[in-house]
């Protein structure tokens, strides 16, 4: 579903993405693991297209989507959760949830009738998110703001997610209940592209994933067999 | 190609000896170009130059948008005409002039100053405003709208005629001219260049960048009087609409022309607003000039357009103002009239077209073919400056809080670090270890808990305060100045400007062959190297680093250790280290902090780091998780 | 009542009134503001050119109202035209050249105005009857309750759609987060030139209700461009509630200070309120404050 092919990308004068090659089968969930620092934001602001690439090729759907503006890719179905939650912090958690619709509701008229069927799925997806539909985004805290960036990326009923970093910042509590969210929509057949530093948890929920090291992938395989590799604890405990 | 010619003089000579050729024919021109027109406009271009080069201290230097000259320029005209009422002579006049836009000036600075972009323009916008209601309103002194005539006084007794006056004035221009170049090249203009670059590190590293603001606003304010007096006896006449907006958007049109952050581009300025008002009365040579400016502009979009690509804006946008001016120019019955119009469109392609001016352009042009001899280095001298009196411990925090709306950045921190000590910070990203630096090194005010640095208690959410007592930091996001050079961003750090240990140091970070090279042309692990070097030039008490070796290669992460191992050894000062590469605090680190959601959950040795379980859990993931999730999938493959 | 404080009480309602009017002009500000950190320096000049369309429009013949229709287009594309033409660029790469390119933009349109419409102030005719309402003795004229009515309704009216449309709740996703917004799929350059267009007919519209209050020249652009922002700024950049009661505040002030000091004197109480504000305040009366981030 999504293929990118010698991907160079970075910020000023150096590139931090040096030639990075992945691809995320339809219906399949695969992690992006590496230290911090590794390219693993770069890399997803890339696909999403917040950052535009110097070389190399991303294939949507088989399209070419590269250098395409981020609003172009989100409306095409690829959307990105981003690092740090970003969530629209002076709206109120409804708001940012009929946000993440955008594109299909009518900008005037009865878009929170047309978006009560989504909305009541996140709902019952992340309850606590129902109680504190009026409060303002900001006052939320971090574990609920990862829960309102992943229901508003849901909202778009996107082809595919990148998930980026969810469990940043958060107590190891909330980031089970993060991570259980991802398993249940696993289950649900949704293409998803997990970012993750926690490489225990992000290869118990995958099917296979990448290993990022300095800005290239050093390791692809299975997530089954990766967890046991000792090379993968070895790139975090040094 | 140009193969480049060395005329075998530093660029400063050279630049000596053009300025000296300028004004020896400034000078002679009267003699050349007859009539009392010529040479007051001749005096007006001087009077205009020394305004011109004051302004530019905001404008251009500081890159704030000041809208208050003009006010400046008719406050000093008047202290100077209403000295002269009472009967001061020459000299004294000049000075009530100086002194008088220089207090206004100042006490202006002090509030607007903290204040950047739009709102510093605003709050300048209005005093000038304010001024010219109070002059106008205030009758019994300034004669209001009718205005003040005045008689120049002599100077110590020589009568001085139109071209004495004039000389008189190029001196003046002259003297300030070199004045300014020196204040700007010494450690105050380096500072207020880093400002401009980045106000947080200027402060983060105890140079200051308020007060040197102020000073660069005060020194322009007192130059904007210095112009409104040599004015005022120039003409002999004052009324205060002509020192009104439309006047301040032709010295803005100057600056901005003739080029910012450069005392010719100022010079140039002056000489362009003063002679465009007389070239609109020449309708052929006002379409001669405007001709060729068109022609000019568009040069690169047309450029661009033949190698089939789409001009982007900053390649049209000066075309179409300039094209719009030509088409002014042939037919509107008086161009006189549209004389607003046709500054506003000059402008426009000049802020678009031309961002360094004329005279940026004209010394990119003289650097392609000309180059000059590299002014010489100090000789490098010691290492590592290290704090004489140390006492206490360098860090010490308790119970430090903070909030960012409902997310708990920052919760109940409490570490002591001791002298000669390496702390490692890690945790999760997010973890809150940058907030923690933040709020030690005073770029946000913690909710709770205390901070104590050295021994004192420096006041929370103050930058200034907490370099003062001796924290210093480098920057995740790197902030470097980037218009100073490697060596010069080492200098504007020291408390006291001692070249050769600032080459000493530059040495010790290992960038002694890129003293000359500006930050903009080094590299990203250059700058990560700089940072620390700028860090130490303040003697800190305690080192903050964040994340030093993120992004660097594998030869500069061993480099690094190296520099930092020798900092431990050398200075006896607390370092708190910010690092995800874990052979980096393995290899450095006394004691390793823990943070995850922002609380210490660790604090110990790296071995027992790297064995405690509760660190581990942090970084792999909670194993229970790991099962619960594990069961999970296996209960129901997808 | 007292005649003496019949006058004044006169003075404060009319100069509370024109207050209203100074806050759509303000509330100008903070649509773009929100929408991008940056605001027209040549805001008055809008006004001032929607004022002339409007005139010259009922000068050919075309009703009142129309003619609002009118200049409120014309206002709607030159907002656009100076967010396109100067701001855009300017504010991504991060200097303070926008500040001067709406100055820019500002200054040229005084000159063409002083060459099409003249240099002299022009009357603005409405259809209505002459007089005026009397409460207890104070007399409120009908262009003056047009102004009162027509920006508050504008001012009700935006806020409205801002809040209850999804384009007004993309906008405020823009001006929040505008890489968030754009992977919701919300173009910001597009919500940002909406803002300005928006801004651009609130000036134009404020043109046509002061214009038969004042009389239109090019010269009301300069005065009216500080009001509003002395508004603005003392009011704080987020709060459109904080406009009108600055807006009557000042306007209140302003008229009681032409009075009792002379007609000289009267911008001087908001110049200094401006000062003051940006000195003590600088993210306004009824702003929040903003966090530095590295």
């Amino acid at each position: 579903m999504l293929k990118a092919t010698n991907l160079h990308a970075g910020y000023g004068g150096s590139d931090v993405l040096k030639g990075i090659s992945l691809e995320v089968p339809e219906g399949s969930c695969v992690a992006l693991v590496g230290a911090n620092g590794a390219g693993k934001t770069t890399l997803a602001r890339t696909l999403s297209g917040l950052l535009v690439p110097r070389k190399g090729q991303i294939l949507f759907k088989g399209k070419e989507i590269s250098g395409l503006p981020a609003s172009r890719i989100a409306r095409k179905g690829l959307c990105l959760c981003p690092e740090g939650r970003h969530v629209f912090a002076p709206l109120s958690v409804e708001e940012n949830l009929l946000l993440g619709a955008f594109p299909r509701l009518p900008s005037i008229g009865p878009f929170r009738r047309k978006a009560s069927a989504d909305l009541e799925k996140i709902y019952d997806m992340f309850p606590i998110l129902q109680q504190r539909r009026s409060q303002q985004a900001g006052s939320l805290s971090g574990g609920e703001q990862q829960m309102l960036a992943i229901g508003r990326v849901l909202m778009a009923r996107p082809g595919l997610v990148i998930l980026d970093e969810p469990s940043m910042g958060l107590a190891p509590l909330v980031l089970k209940e993060v991570f259980e969210a991802i398993v249940t929509l696993r289950k649900s057949g949704m293409t998803i592209l997990l970012s993750e530093q926690f490489a225990r948890n992000a290869l118990s929920v995958t099917d296979s994933a990448y290993i990022m090291e300095q800005g290239t992938v050093v390791l692809e395989g299975p997530s089954a067999d990766l967890a046991k590799n000792p090379a993968v604890a070895e790139a975090y405990l040094g | 190609m140009f193969s480049s010619i060395n005329p075998g003089v530093k660029e400063k000579t050279a630049e000596h000896i053009l300025r000296l050729v300028l004004f020896l024919f400034l000078a002679f021109l009267p003699s050349v170009w007859h009539g009392q027109y010529a040479l007051g406009l001749l005096t007006l271009m001087a009077v205009y130059g020394v305004l011109l080069i004051g302004l530019d201290a905001t404008v251009g230097y500081l890159g704030q948008v000041n809208l208050a000259h003009a006010a400046l320029f008719a406050i000093g005209a008047y202290g100077t005409a209403l000295s002269i009422k009472a009967g001061a002579p020459f000299p004294f006049a000049l000075l009530a002039g100086i002194i008088t836009a220089f207090i206004p000036g100042a006490a202006l600075a002090i509030p607007s100053l903290r204040l950047e972009g739009p709102q510093f323009a605003l709050s300048t916008l209005s005093f000038a405003s304010l001024t010219i209601v109070v002059l106008n309103q205030c009758e019994s002194i300034t004669n209001g709208a009718l205005g003040l005539t005045i008689e120049r006084p002599s100077f110590f007794s020589i009568k001085l005629d139109p071209t004495g006056f004039y000389w008189f004035c190029l001196v003046v221009l002259y003297s300030i001219w070199l004045a300014s170049d020196q204040l700007l090249k010494s450690r105050i203009g380096m500072a207020i260049e880093a400002l401009h670059d980045s106000p947080t590190a200027t402060d983060a590293l105890g140079i200051g960048s308020l007060r040197h603001k102020v000073l660069a606003f005060a020194w322009g304010s007192a130059l904007a009087g210095l112009a409104g007096g040599l004015h005022v006896m120039n003409f002999g006449y004052l009324q205060p609409a002509a020192f009104g907006y439309e006047l301040m958007v032709v010295l803005l049109l100057g600056v901005v022309f003739g080029g910012r952050r450069s005392q010719w581009g100022a010079f140039l300025g002056a000489a362009v607003v003063t002679m465009l008002p007389n070239l609109l009365s020449n309708r052929f040579l006002f379409s001669a000039l405007v001709s060729t400016g068109c022609l000019l502009a568009f040069i690169s979009p047309v450029k661009t357009l033949i190698s089939r690509r789409m001009p982007s804006f900053n390649e049209a946008a000066p075309a179409c103002a300039m094209l719009f001016a030509l088409l002014l120019s042939f037919f509107v019955p008086n161009i006189e009239e549209w004389r607003k119009g046709i500054f506003a469109l000059f402008l426009f392609a000049a802020v678009v077209g031309l961002p360094d001016g004329i005279a940026g352009a004209l010394t990119a042009a003289v650097n392609n073919v000309l180059v000059f001899n590299p002014e010489p280095l100090p000789e490098a001298k010691g290492s590592i400056p290290s704090p004489k009196v140390l006492t206490g411990y360098p860090l010490r925090t308790s119970h430090l809080t903070k909030f960012f709306g409902g997310v708990t950045a920052v919760d109940t921190f409490s570490i002591e670090i001791k002298p000669g000590e390496v702390v490692g910070l890690v945790g999760p990203n997010g973890s809150g270890k940058t907030t923690l630096i933040n709020l030690v090194s005073g770029l946000y005010s913690p909710d709770t808990g205390s901070i104590e640095i050295a021994g004192s208690h420096p006041r929370h959410g103050s930058l200034m305060a907490a370099a003062a007592a001796g924290a210093s930091r480098t920057f995740q996001n790197l902030q470097p100045f980037y218009s100073l050079t490697a060596l010069d961003s080492i200098i504007v750090c020291q408390k006291k400007v001692d070249r050769p240990a600032a080459m000493g140091l530059l040495r010790t970070v290992g960038l002694e062959d890129k003293a000359r090279k500006r930050c903009s042309e080094l590299s990203f692990g250059d700058l990560r190297f700089l940072e620390i070097g700028r860090a130490l030039a303040t003697c800190p008490r305690i080192l903050m680093l964040d994340e030093p070796a993120a992004g660097m290669s594998k030869p500069d992460i061993t480099r690094l250790i190296g520099l930092i191992d020798s900092i431990k050894q050398t200075a006896s000062i607390g370092i708190l280290l910010i690092e995800h590469h874990q052979d980096v605090i393995t290899e450095l680190c006394n004691r390793v902090a823990v943070m995850n959601g922002g609380s210490l959950i660790a604090l110990g040795t790296p071995e027992e780091i790297r064995k405690n379980p509760r660190v581990i859990e942090a970084y792999l993931g909670a194993e229970d998780l790991h099962a619960s999730c594990m069961i999970k999938t296996e209960e129901e493959p997808c | 009542m007292n005649p003496e404080i019949l006058a004044y009480t006169q003075m404060a309602v009319s100069g509370a009134l024109m207050g209203l009017a100074y806050a759509l002009v303000a509330y100008g500000f903070q649509l773009t503001f929100a929408a991008g950190k940056a605001v027209n320096f040549g805001q008055g000049e809008l006004v001032m050119l929607g004022a002339f369309v409007g005139l010259t429009l009922t000068g050919i013949g075309i009703p009142y109202w129309l003619s609002i229709a009118g200049a409120m287009a014309v206002g709607t594309g030159l907002g656009w035209f100076v967010e396109r033409s100067a701001v855009r660029l300017a504010l991504k790469q991060h200097n303070e050249g926008w500040i001067l390119l709406t100055i820019i933009i500002g200054l040229f349109a005084v000159s063409a105005a002083e060459n099409i419409w003249g240099r002299e102030d022009k009357p603005y005719p409405v259809p209505w009857q002459d007089g005026s309402i009397d409460f207890y003795g104070i007399s409120v004229t009908w262009p003056e309750i047009t102004i009162a009515a027509g920006a508050l309704g504008a001012m009700i009216l935006i806020e409205i759609a801002k809040r209850c449309t999804m384009f007004g709740i993309a906008v405020q996703a823009v001006s929040a987060d505008p890489d968030a917004a754009e992977l919701c799929g919300i173009r910001s350059t597009s919500a940002t030139s909406l803002s300005w267009a928006v801004s651009g007919a609130a000036a134009a519209f404020a043109g046509t209700i002061i214009g038969p209050v004042t009389t239109v020249g090019p010269t009301m652009a300069a005065a009216l461009t500080l009001k509003a922002f002395s508004v603005a700024v003392v009011a704080g950049l987020d709060s459109a509630i904080g406009l009108v009661f600055t807006g009557i505040f000042l306007g209140t002030v302003e008229n009681l200070s032409g009075f009792l000091l002379g007609s000289g004197w009267r911008e001087t109480p908001g110049l200094i309120l401006l000062i003051l504000a940006l000195a003590l305040r600088p993210q306004g009366i009824f702003g929040k404050k903003i966090i530095r981030k590295v």
